[in-house]
């Protein structure tokens, strides 16, 4: 029996919002960054939606892996070996991923004191109900240049210039440390003695609570403050 | 080219093809496209501040046969002008929130149709046509380098479209487009304290 499946560029991964309601949809990215989409394309309203996607390649697929461009008789590829998860799974904005409990092993004792200085604030924490709100009546200038990551305890980490006027709190950034406004660590050479011990597998943020301890949040957690993606990411979190 | 496809191509890639024929649009294309429109609208509305307009079916469908024909007409110059002004119909129904949000969906591409008629003599027909269609849809014309024709209240009055209409103006830095108080305290509602960030250099005129 022969599937189909669809080849889409990544930059069009946020097109997959519109049918990652459908049922049977799976989804995976390919070595050279495609994303591959297979499933039961039906022919009603669902179909259309499928069909409004902006598809690469369109493929079928026979029982051995072979694949047969649409409407051609004669294979072209054999179907690799990719990771399938279900297309919500897939989707990042649908869960976004639990960034702000996360945490590593402390090998530094972190102090922190009162400072003097008057920083800027480079990013918030604040509830997702608070940011939800705000996303669904602030116009996109002010949106765009946001980027957020959200928790699954409903926090979310907030980035950008200028930031929203909502409650939380404000954190000032040096050196990938995220401190909350009006703190400092105690000696200030600490920040310096941090970024040396403590390199992450990945490019991220150090989230530092009041009392010195912290968590990492990955650079690649945060999304572009769409409008569309703040609402899904609060429809997933109920 | 059915309709359907050439709306489903401008959705998806931004390319179209149109035939060199100007044959009549069957009810069944029709129908595909009018939920073309409806599907894609439910993805687009998430992107809209508040609660976007209800989708009027039939300005969509007004607004996709005009841009599949105009598209035509620049590529196909062989054509008399009669048949331009038979088939480049304006809206003849009141242009209400519904129809500007829907009409939208596809006039948000004139730039490029623009661009593509931009080898036509300025005097032509048929570029006058377009500029005069653009100017009655202020929504969708922001940045064309166009005086609305129409008053922009029904715009401004609207949360969602005056946000979004507002939000486009700023990308395009399109000042002309404020012409008025209603659309200058728009604008600063929009930029709040954070005009030097968001519009470096803006000097709005004292409006009246």
């Amino acid at each position: 029996m022969m599937e189909q499946m669809l080849l889409i560029e990544e930059k069009y991964r946020p097109a997959l919002v519109t049918v990652r309601h459908i049922a049977g949809l799976k989804a995976a990215t390919s070595a050279d960054g495609l994303i591959w989409l297979r499933g039961s394309f039906s022919s009603g309203k669902d179909g259309l939606l499928i069909r409004a996607l902006p598809v690469t390649q369109n493929y079928w697929v026979d029982a051995d892996g072979r694949l047969f461009p649409e409407g051609k008789p004669t294979p072209v590829a054999v179907l690799p070996t990719l990771d399938w998860q279900p297309l919500k799974t897939f989707l990042p904005v649908t869960l976004p991923t639990a960034a702000l409990p996360g945490g590593l092993t402390e090998t530094i004792r972190i102090e922190m004191a009162p400072s003097g200085l008057v920083r800027e604030a480079f990013a918030l924490i604040t509830e997702l109900s608070h940011w939800k709100t705000y996303a669904e009546t602030a116009p996109q200038t002010r949106l765009a240049p946001l980027r957020f990551a959200a928790s699954d305890s409903g926090k979310v980490l907030i980035i950008g210039q200028p930031l929203p006027p909502l409650p939380g709190q404000h954190l000032w950034e040096q050196q990938n440390n995220l401190l909350p406004l009006g703190l400092d660590f105690d000696p200030p050479v600490l920040a310096e003695l941090l970024t040396q011990q403590t390199e992450a597998a990945a490019p991220s943020y150090r989230l530092f609570n009041r009392d010195g301890r912290w968590e990492q949040v990955n650079f690649s957690d945060f999304r572009p403050a769409r409008r569309s993606a703040v609402r899904l990411t609060v429809n997933d979190h109920g | 080219m059915k309709l359907s496809k050439f709306v489903q191509g401008l959705f998806t890639e931004g390319v179209v093809n149109v035939p060199r024929q100007l044959l009549e649009f069957h009810a069944d294309d029709l129908r595909e496209t009018a939920i073309l429109l409806q599907q894609y609208q439910l993805a687009e509305r998430l992107e809209l501040a508040f609660n976007a307009p209800d989708f009027d079916e039939s300005a969509g469908l007004w607004a996709a046969q005009y841009f599949y024909r105009a598209i035509q007409f620049v590529l196909l110059r062989e054509l008399e002008e009669a048949a331009i002004q038979a088939y480049l119909k304006a809206y003849e129904e009141p242009v209400t929130c519904e129809a500007i949000y829907s009409v939208d969906l596809i006039f948000r591409h004139l730039a490029p149709l623009f661009k593509l008629s931009s080898g036509l003599a300025p005097s032509d027909p048929l570029v006058q046509m377009l500029k005069e269609t653009a100017a009655a849809w202020p929504y969708s014309s922001v940045g064309l380098d166009i005086t609305p024709s129409v008053s922009t209240a029904v715009i401004i009055n609207h949360p969602s479209l005056k946000y979004a209409y507002i939000d486009r103006i700023i990308q395009h830095r399109d000042q002309k487009r404020i012409t008025n108080n209603m659309e200058k305290q728009a604008l600063e509602e929009v930029l709040g304290l954070y005009s030097d960030l968001l519009w470096p250099k803006l000097q709005l005129p004292n409006l009246h």
